[in-house]
């Protein structure tokens, strides 16, 4: 199966899972910011949860299908159209060999995820699909998508037929006012009691600086007891810094794999995915949960998403009907 | 006895102590290699710096509490023969002219010639702390006082992969095309990052790099 962009958007990259095993390298694991929507769109479609997609950032492309296609498209509400008739999100529908698939503006959160029924096929480098843009490897030519480019799947698990309408109720809304929750450490020791408080208890706004690399948030400044630079050690995913500013910055999947700031907390990584889709303007407060208890809801939300998706199988109509005085038994299926 | 710190769901930090020193830095390397061939279950990846090893893992395989346990385990048992034998990576360099635009600068600041900061750069091994800042980038062991150079005041927006730079008392290589504002007193013909090669980058942290100096035939010859 394939597609041809029209439109590629602002930043529509493939992104798999991520990249494991080489931050000793300095190489960040670059996978899919919101792994929850992006995760869905895969088991939506029939694929294996880390296959490849599309992931576009605040705003989405547009492309032709060049053979008939079963997609989902999960994640920021960017009120998707194929041939101008809006079709919905949160579910694997089909798309036909020459339709158009658009989007409008973005209505809610930042990031949204197209999946294709077997995956975007492209090489793997360095045991990933997924793109890091800084160092140009991966991906679709290590690169973000330009107009042309031909996106090129794998073969489906199922016919086209047995995957549509596959559905799952939106896994979260982006109000745009979000709590999210952190374990604290590792130098939560370098912040006064009152530091903390003002960690935990204030609303902090996402500034324009926000990217895939990480958020710089702007808020009340977190005091510390002596300045926050460390000696530089690892960081990862979640990871919130508190450099001189007293402001905190929450590191991201492209992020650098070594900090000099002192880490007041790191977001869990069941809570990743709404940081992933909040943009400037938006408000995130910090909730602190203890180490175990981040496991227990890692645990129940690993088990919850695949029950999640109910089947709807399209209309079908049986018919016995006679032609020439001969019976045959016809099948009539709405697959569109 | 090392402290234990929780960087969220998925990683531990182990803290060794509070320094740069080699001796730190021994430690945490060695306690790498013990942590590695202790294969603990569940563990994902980890990735040393000065006085810090970071390991992540699969909450979903192994609790926090087991975890640290295990990790424990192989503190105890950490011994000499973790110590590993350091690799030296030789890492031939053209300096000056095109390849190290700023030698000259770095001369003149330390009120030595170019030939010297070439003499001195090469005199000795360098021990790679750690990696990081972006891919195969090193933090080197520090430099003869007599070469440390200022940061530029207005950062390149582009350097070469390859180049080789000083920064204050720090010296390092540049191994893919970014920004950066280290002084740059030469370039390396080798690829230092390639995500196709068995190896992507060709050291790691525990490491020693040894700069040899090559002439511009040389490197054309290697490139």
């Amino acid at each position: 199966m394939t597609a041809e962009i029209i439109t590629p958007g602002i930043l529509t990259i493939v992104v798999d899972s991520g990249r494991k095993g080489f931050r000793k390298l300095g190489i960040p694991s670059s996978g899919a910011m919101d792994s929850l929507a992006y995760k869905t769109a895969n088991i939506l479609v029939g694929n294996d949860e880390n296959s490849a997609v599309l992931e576009f950032s605040l705003t989405a492309p547009s492309m032709r299908f060049l053979s008939d296609s079963v997609i989902a498209i999960t994640g920021a509400e960017f009120s998707p159209e194929i041939d101008g008739n809006p079709v919905p999100m949160w579910e694997s529908i089909f798309i036909k060999k020459g339709s158009v698939l658009s989007f409008g503006m973005l209505k809610s959160g930042c990031r949204g995820y197209l999946s294709f029924a077997g995956g975007i096929d492209v090489p793997v480098v360095m045991n990933s699909k997924t793109t890091f843009l800084r160092a140009g490897i991966g991906g679709y030519e290590g690169r973000a998508l330009k107009v042309s480019d031909i996106i090129t799947t794998s073969a489906p698990s199922k016919t086209l037929r047995e995957l549509i309408g596959n559905r799952i109720k939106q896994v979260y809304s982006y109000t745009g006012e979000y709590t999210v929750r952190v374990v604290l450490g590792p130098q939560d020791d370098f912040f006064t009691n009152s530091g903390i408080e003002t960690f935990l208890n204030s609303s902090y706004q996402v500034t324009n600086q926000f990217d895939r690399m990480g958020y710089r948030l702007n808020g009340p400044q977190i005091e510390t007891k002596s300045g926050s630079d460390i000696i530089s050690e690892g960081i990862v995913t979640g990871s919130i810094q508190i450099p001189g500013d007293g402001n905190p910055i929450i590191v991201m999947e492209d992020g650098q794999t070594a900090g000099g700031y002192a880490k007041i907390a790191t977001v869990i990584s069941s809570d990743l995915h709404i940081v992933a889709q909040s943009k400037t303007g938006d408000i995130i407060r910090f909730e602190g949960i203890s180490i175990e208890e981040a496991h227990a809801i890692l645990v129940q939300n690993t088990n919850s998403l695949v029950n999640a998706i109910e089947h709807h199988p399209k209309n079908r109509h049986n018919f016995l009907v006679k032609v020439n005085g001969k019976p045959y038994d016809i099948v009539v299926e709405e697959v569109f | 006895m090392a402290k234990y710190l929780t960087l969220g769901d998925k990683a531990i930090v182990v803290e060794f102590g509070q320094s740069i020193s080699e001796e730190l830095n021994k430690a945490v390397t060695a306690f790498q290699s013990a942590v590695i061939s202790s294969k603990i279950e569940g563990i994902t990846e980890t990735f040393p710096s000065y006085k810090a090893l970071t390991i992540t893992y699969d909450p979903l395989v192994i609790s926090y509490s087991e975890l640290v346990s295990k990790l424990k385990e192989s503190e105890l048992n950490m011994c000499t023969k973790d110590i590993k034998n350091p690799n030296i990576i030789e890492i031939p360099v053209c300096y000056g002219g095109e390849f190290g635009p700023d030698i000259e600068s770095v001369a003149e600041i330390n009120g030595i010639t170019a030939q010297e900061v070439v003499k001195i750069h090469t005199s000795k091994p360098y021990l790679i702390y750690m990696l990081g800042f972006m891919p195969g980038f090193s933090f080197l062991g520090e430099l003869d006082k007599k070469i440390n150079a200022p940061r530029l005041t207005s950062p390149r927006t582009k350097v070469i992969p390859g180049s080789v730079g000083i920064a204050g008392a720090q010296t390092g290589i540049y191994a893919i095309e970014s920004p950066g504002g280290w002084q740059l007193i030469g370039r390396t013909p080798y690829k230092m990052f390639d995500p196709n090669r068995e190896k992507p980058i060709l050291y790691e942290a525990g490491d020693l790099i040894q700069f040899i100096s090559i002439t511009p035939e040389e490197y054309i010859r290697l490139e």
